[in-house]
């Protein structure tokens, strides 16, 4: 009795071809995950950017900022200079960016009087990041993740710069770490990637929606505050965050802009994470909110209590587009004015999502823009 | 140089409200809410701590309202004043509502004075 069997053809050569194929180093590791979530976490996939308006596209409060000495939100939404005793500087978003890559927009930080930066001074161009939007990092514990930080960058004035982050922790002080960069020639668009070890120093900040963790592009600082001794990595001290830091505040007219800023989780960088206009301006929103308005219209339409109590006040409400971080100030902006005019205007009475005006007579008011700008504001920084 | 405060105080329904109005160096006003989450809020209460007492005025409060305000939380609804001419006559309206107007002479104009700081405030300068 005879037995045939059958099997499917094998093409040696094309196994061999096969064999050729290349996988790349990062499919390799792909191939060597053992779960689908180490597989998901090499691809790096989703949502990464931590950081708002890192494309520098988001200008609410106006695109200049003359004359600074302190704190101020001077132009792109969310980022704030942060200076004491470095001179003087002008903050604005500017349409430059690196030819090719996407961007637009930068924001740009030029001196305007020039400080020797003695006194423990300091400036810094930071963004604050809600407590409860880092929880992916896991910082304060055993399984703490590193961050890697990836932007282009462009001065009059090369030379070794800084950047930080300041994590806090309720009930103690915050972590701290300063890493090095070079800008390594005048006036041309430089990548630039660093990544930061885990921070597993205990603790986190237990009031979700205040800072968990603060981000710092330092342009100068006293160095006999912050330029002590280099650890590279997480402690306690401030003092060596920026050793031989350059001071962009020593001559006016130097300037320093940046573009692109993106904050992952990992220890790689990856392309920028682009959101659409409308969802960038979203997030920006839960911190300031303007309003805009065209030229003669008019906003608020107030009413006349005549039932409850008080009677016999007038009111206005408005329901923000989205809900704020904590209870808001208002501020009328620009060439904003009550009217009828000569009257003391209305006040504010905020919520996190709506805000309620009233005035203690029956006097009806709108608010009036000649301008058809920017006429009030709802700022709920960090 | 630091803001200059005042505080701002509002009736809504049974509840009083607070918040600071902060006038910058700028001359911008800020309408802050008391919320110590808020940033101006806390600047607020640094620039207390820092500076004292001095850069704070209390609410206005109106101690004394004007006759116009007086006369229209008293007068009677118009439905009711309708229905009185209607049974008693216009003069027994006129009798009633005189009385009123007397009650709040024109010479009464509304007074505000200024209240003390709230105890909080106080307590921030005092620890």
């Amino acid at each position: 009795m005879s037995l045939r069997v059958t099997k499917p053809e094998f093409n040696i050569r094309e196994k061999l071809n096969e064999l050729d194929r290349p996988i790349g180093v990062q499919g390799n590791n792909i191939l060597q995950s053992n779960t689908t979530a180490e597989s998901f976490s090499k691809i790096q996939a989703g949502r990464r950017n931590l950081l708002i308006n890192g494309n520098m596209s988001i200008a609410q409060r106006g695109t200049s900022t003359t004359g600074i000495t302190g704190d101020t939100f001077g132009a792109c939404d969310r980022w704030e200079a942060d200076l004491s005793s470095a001179g003087t500087w002008t903050m604005e978003q500017v349409g430059d960016a690196p030819y090719n890559t996407g961007f637009t927009h930068c924001t740009s930080l030029t001196c305007t009087a020039s400080h020797g930066m003695g006194g423990g001074g300091k400036i810094s161009l930071r963004q604050k990041i809600e407590a409860c939007n880092i929880k992916g990092l896991m910082g304060g514990t055993p399984n703490a993740k590193p961050l890697t930080v990836s932007f282009w960058v462009k001065s009059n004035e090369p030379g070794k710069y800084y950047v930080g982050f300041f994590r806090q922790r309720t009930g103690t002080s915050s972590s701290c770490i300063g890493i090095s960069y070079t800008i390594e020639q005048s006036e041309v668009w430089e990548f630039k990637t660093i990544t930061f070890p885990p921070d597993t120093m205990n603790g986190y900040n237990t009031t979700e929606n205040s800072t968990g963790i603060e981000i710092h592009f330092f342009l100068a600082a006293d160095q006999s505050t912050y330029g002590a001794e280099q650890y590279g990595h997480w402690s306690t001290e401030a003092n060596h965050m920026a050793k031989g830091q350059t001071n962009l505040a020593a001559a006016t007219n130097n300037y320093w802009r940046i573009t692109g800023v993106q904050m992952e989780i990992g220890n790689e960088n990856t392309e920028f994470d682009d959101r659409s206009h409308i969802e960038e301006l979203t997030l920006c929103m839960r911190y300031y909110e303007g309003i805009i308005m065209g030229t003669g219209t008019a906003l608020f339409r107030t009413w006349t209590n005549t039932a409850g109590s008080p009677t016999n006040v007038s009111n206005a409400q408005y329901d923000y587009k989205v809900e704020k971080r904590a209870t808001p100030t208002w501020s009328l902006e620009g060439n904003a004015t009550w009217y009828p005019s000569g009257t003391s205007g209305m006040s504010a009475y905020p919520s996190t999502s709506t805000c309620l005006f009233q005035r203690n007579d029956t006097t009806h008011q709108f608010l009036a823009d000649g301008a058809g700008d920017l006429c009030g504001s709802f700022n709920a920084e960090l | 140089m630091p803001n200059k405060y005042k505080i701002n105080q509002i009736q809504i329904g049974n509840n009083t409200f607070q918040t600071i109005i902060a006038t910058t160096s700028e001359g911008k006003l800020l309408h802050i809410p008391i919320d110590e989450l808020n940033s101006d809020f806390q600047q607020f209460l640094k620039d207390v701590v820092d500076n004292g007492l001095t850069c704070v005025e209390g609410a206005d409060v109106e101690t004394e309202i004007s006759y116009v305000d007086a006369r229209k939380l008293e007068y009677p609804p118009l439905e009711e004043q309708l229905d009185q001419i209607y049974h008693s006559g216009i003069e027994a309206w006129r009798t009633d509502i005189t009385k009123i107007k007397d009650k709040y002479p024109k010479s009464q104009v509304g007074v505000s004075s200024i209240s003390p700081l709230p105890e909080w405030l106080i307590d921030l300068t005092s620890s």
